[in-house]
């Protein structure tokens, strides 16, 4: 952390490398475009490794960066002009089906219907449920990343979970 | 084995799924939801969103390297020295105070470098002097020029060596500020 503080290449590389995928997610996750998800992980982490000297170390670099991620991603959308919406499964790859086109028919119909129900939740119950199950976060750690309280977030995670039952049942 | 309640299972599937349970904590959570189809339901739809995660596209991580290697880390950030920090700036501030003096004292104000008022010379009127009775001669430096910096002050050179001040935008030099209000 000191060397990526002090403009290590090398240091600020090996943070970039441990993150992109949790601050990518997220970004996607709140902004449902892949392009747009990219610009705002990449805002996230210029705008982290730019105020690195005011990382104090009280929470941990993974909550920080989130939360910077979340605002980058959030900044996006309000600045985002009204647009047809590129669907973030316009071009999965489903791992491990290449050579069944069942099966990977099957998991791509299964993919949009979860990413669909995902989208529809209120934006807290879907941070809650997303960056508890993907990034396997603490109630705690997520009540840091969006601003909330752990019992809030404990609260939105159940709903969610409750609605998506509902919805993919 | 203790036995797991519906509340405990739900609370730790993420954790269970993501392999981060203890082994003993996460046999005892799967034995609870093999027997529970309130729970298994459950931990089914976890397992389909978690094969649903959203993949980092390709070379996403390249571009933002060279976006966060394009953006200068400013030099007094880099020695991580606060006290260059605190003197950089210091000097920063007092020779804009020096060039704001300047700018704004009066013309009359004249330096050692001119004949001092007492002597015969500087009080005896001439027909060509400039305002306050300044005498500018071949021999005395011409100090009618408001911005002249004069030799051993601070705007004469203490900042013109590589790693000072003169490198930082008026951006780094604010960011400085704050740091040192911080």
């Amino acid at each position: 952390m000191e060397r990526a503080r002090a403009g290590d290449a090398d240091a600020r590389g090996q943070l970039v490398s441990r993150y992109v995928d949790d601050v990518y997610a997220l970004a996607a996750r709140v902004l449902g475009e892949r392009d747009l998800a990219q610009d705002a992980a990449q805002d996230a982490f210029v705008n982290a490794l730019g105020a690195l000297h005011r990382f104090r170390g009280e929470a941990s670099f993974r909550t920080w960066i989130l939360r910077i991620a979340l605002n980058s991603a959030r900044s996006l959308a309000r600045r985002r002009t009204r647009r047809r919406e590129v669907a973030l499964a316009a071009a999965e790859d489903v791992p491990g089906a290449a050579e069944d086109p069942a099966r990977r028919a099957l998991l791509a119909s299964e993919g949009e219907r979860v990413r669909s129900a995902l989208a529809t939740l209120p934006e807290k119950q879907r941070l809650s449920v997303s960056l508890r199950v993907y990034e396997g976060l603490s109630c705690a750690e997520i009540a840091e990343v969006i601003g909330s309280t752990e019992g809030a977030v404990r609260v939105n995670y159940h709903l969610g979970i409750k609605r998506l039952r509902e919805m993919l049942q | 084995m203790t036995l797991w309640t519906c509340e405990q299972v739900r609370e730790h599937l993420p954790d269970a799924l993501a392999g981060t349970l203890r082994a003993e904590d996460a046999h005892a959570l799967f034995a609870h939801a093999g027997g529970c189809a309130d729970c298994r339901a459950e931990a089914e739809l976890l397992q389909a969103l978690r094969r649903h995660a959203e993949a980092t596209p390709p070379g996403l991580e390249a571009r933002i390297v060279a976006a966060v290697s394009a953006r200068r880390v400013p030099w007094i950030l880099r020695t991580g020295r606060p006290a260059l920090l605190a003197a950089g700036l210091a000097g920063a501030l007092f020779g804009g105070a020096v060039l704001l003096h300047r700018a704004t004292s009066p013309r009359n104000a004249v330096p050692d470098l001119v004949p001092q008022a007492s002597s015969p010379q500087a009080q005896a009127p001439a027909p060509a002097a400039g305002p306050g009775g300044i005498t500018p001669t071949s021999a005395a430096p011409d100090v009618r020029g408001l911005a002249q910096p004069l030799p051993g002050t601070a705007e004469a050179g203490l900042f013109s060596s590589s790693g000072s001040t003169d490198d930082l935008s008026e951006e780094e030099l604010q960011t400085l500020l704050k740091e040192l209000q911080s």
